[in-house]
């Protein structure tokens, strides 16, 4: 391997971190703020895809303009996702609560074959084949955007996190439910709102995505997983954690395609996982949201 | 007049009821003990009142109205305000944070700026920790946290769950000269603990609860002074 193929390996490994990163933040907030696993979060994603391919196929709208439309409806889907099912699924042992959410996550898969077909769906642009030339890098400009849009999304969910009531009361709950509620705290609307936002990040990455990766109804379950694998090896429910999950993921999987082949690429997340869970099973930062 | 009243109250985990029967009223202003020794039920009856056990027989009522099956949040919100047993506070979050998660709502949000500047009067020491994380705080630090995130609620009653548990001396004078400094305002106060001599002269009037009932109630140099809770309590 050249110098040069390294490098492009180190910038693509990056641009997908940052959207790893943002589609694990909203599985970590769920989690750390509920202590409930989203198995759907995947699929959430998957019809963020959708939302964006149809914005675009049907009614010509950019997918970067598309996520001012999908971002909100995505955050209703997960208000009804928490108000229709997690509510109730709160009340069950925490092995039917994976049930639930696994369960739903096929449903939705089984939902969009019926309604959508198997067919790949990806959205071709003018700048679907533009990239960026830098020495002996190129950056595609669809990575590119979806990238910025990642950190620029990240950062604003970092700071809502740390510096408004909103985010303090998330962490709040996350670290202490009974001692949130004894604080005057709503737990109830807490909830729905995690799940809110959880869900309505994927708004923003699903529409940049299909950009870049095509879109079908099966789409979801890789990207649950590596999600799964992200926030497992940062340590569940830790901000940082996604960062740095995100990161080593990215990273080594990009690294490993451009070393190896794109099949041990494929394989690398998993690996490290097993690595970290032999390791250092709590994950590498394990700290509460507000870290 | 706020007074909280609980009229044959009973409550329990599992299959099993912890406390039948009790009735106990805290009238404005007073400050009441509630004693007993380990697994009488003390705790049981406290989390009946702040809302987070739900209760199985008889009633609270909270300024003349009954309370529902409400949720915990606002019985805070009603002007109860809890320093749980194991303190529950936010251990990631600066000691600021904790106190402010405690204003997210109605008056106590209105006036975020001024109960934060009483309780660093109330326990300074938390002015000088006010940006450390609550988890690496001394026991007696976190406990004054607790007490401080209650009082940001702007609670009518502060109901303590053993505040005195596991702390130096030193600290447990200094936390009730505190708590006394309160009620000067008219804050009513129910104190449950199991230090029953320290809790006595710091009341107006106390309960003594055994295996979940209420066995006795007087006021709180009677109960000092009577035989029985001396023999059985204060190892006299």
């Amino acid at each position: 391997m050249t110098f040069g193929i390294f490098l492009q390996a180190v910038v693509s490994g990056l641009a997908n971190a940052s959207i790893y990163a943002l589609i694990a933040v909203g599985l970590t907030l769920v989690f750390g703020v509920m202590r409930i696993i989203n198995f759907a979060h995947g699929e959430f994603l998957m019809i963020a895809m959708y939302g964006g391919f149809f914005a675009w196929s049907l009614f010509g709208v950019d997918p970067v303009m598309a996520i001012l439309i999908v971002t909100p409806l995505l955050a209703l889907l997960g208000m009804a996702l928490y108000g229709g099912i997690v509510r109730l699924a709160l009340k069950v042992p925490e092995i039917n609560q994976m049930a639930v959410t696994l369960g739903l996550s096929l449903l939705l898969q089984h939902l969009a074959l019926v309604l959508f077909s198997g067919d790949n769906m990806l959205v071709t642009q003018p700048r679907s084949t533009a990239g960026i030339v830098l020495g002996p890098v190129v950056i595609q400009v669809t990575h590119l955007i979806a990238c910025g849009a990642s950190l620029l999304l990240l950062g604003l969910i970092y700071l809502i996190l740390r510096r408004t009531d909103f985010g303090l009361v998330m962490r709040a709950v996350a670290q202490s439910r009974d001692g949130a509620a004894l604080s005057g705290i709503d737990i109830a609307s807490v909830y729905k709102w995690a799940m809110a936002v959880g869900v309505g990040t994927l708004g923003v990455t699903g529409p940049l995505l299909v950009s870049i990766l095509y879109v079908n109804p099966h789409v979801g379950a890789l990207f649950t997983l590596k999600a799964f694998v992200i926030v497992i090896v940062g340590g569940l429910g830790s901000f940082g954690g996604v960062l740095v999950g995100a990161l080593i993921v990215g990273l080594a999987e990009s690294i490993a395609g451009a070393w190896f082949s794109a099949s041990i690429a494929a394989a690398v997340p998993f690996a490290i996982l097993i690595l970290v869970l032999l390791l250092r099973p709590e994950g590498l930062m394990n700290r509460s949201l507000a870290r | 007049m706020s007074t909280l009243v609980l009229d044959n109250v009973s409550a329990g985990y599992g299959k099993v009821d912890v406390i039948r029967g009790v009735s106990l009223a805290i009238p404005a202003g007073r400050r009441v003990a509630l004693v007993g020794s380990n697994g009488a039920g003390k705790s049981t009856i406290v989390r009946t009142i702040n809302g987070l056990l739900p209760l199985r027989g008889g009633s609270i009522s909270w300024d003349g109205a009954a309370m529902g099956p409400v949720r915990a949040s606002h019985r805070t919100r009603a002007g109860i305000g809890t320093v749980p047993e194991g303190r529950l506070l936010f251990p990631d979050c600066t000691v600021s944070e904790n106190l402010i998660a405690a204003t997210t709502f109605g008056e106590a949000k209105a006036k975020r700026e001024q109960s934060l500047e009483s309780v660093f009067g109330l326990f300074p020491r938390l002015r000088e920790r006010a940006a450390q994380r609550a988890g690496t705080l001394s026991g007696g630090e976190q406990q004054m946290v607790a007490i401080g995130r209650a009082l940001m609620t702007r609670p009518r009653l502060l109901v303590l769950d053993e505040p005195s548990i596991g702390l130096a001396p030193r600290i447990v004078a200094e936390i009730f000269e505190v708590l006394s400094s309160l009620t000067s305002t008219g804050l009513s106060l129910l104190l449950v603990e199991q230090n029953v001599q320290l809790s006595l002269r710091s009341v107006d009037e106390a309960y003594v609860l055994r295996q979940g009932t209420i066995v006795l109630h007087g006021e709180a140099a009677q109960l000092l002074d009577d035989p029985q809770v001396r023999a059985a309590y204060l190892g006299q």
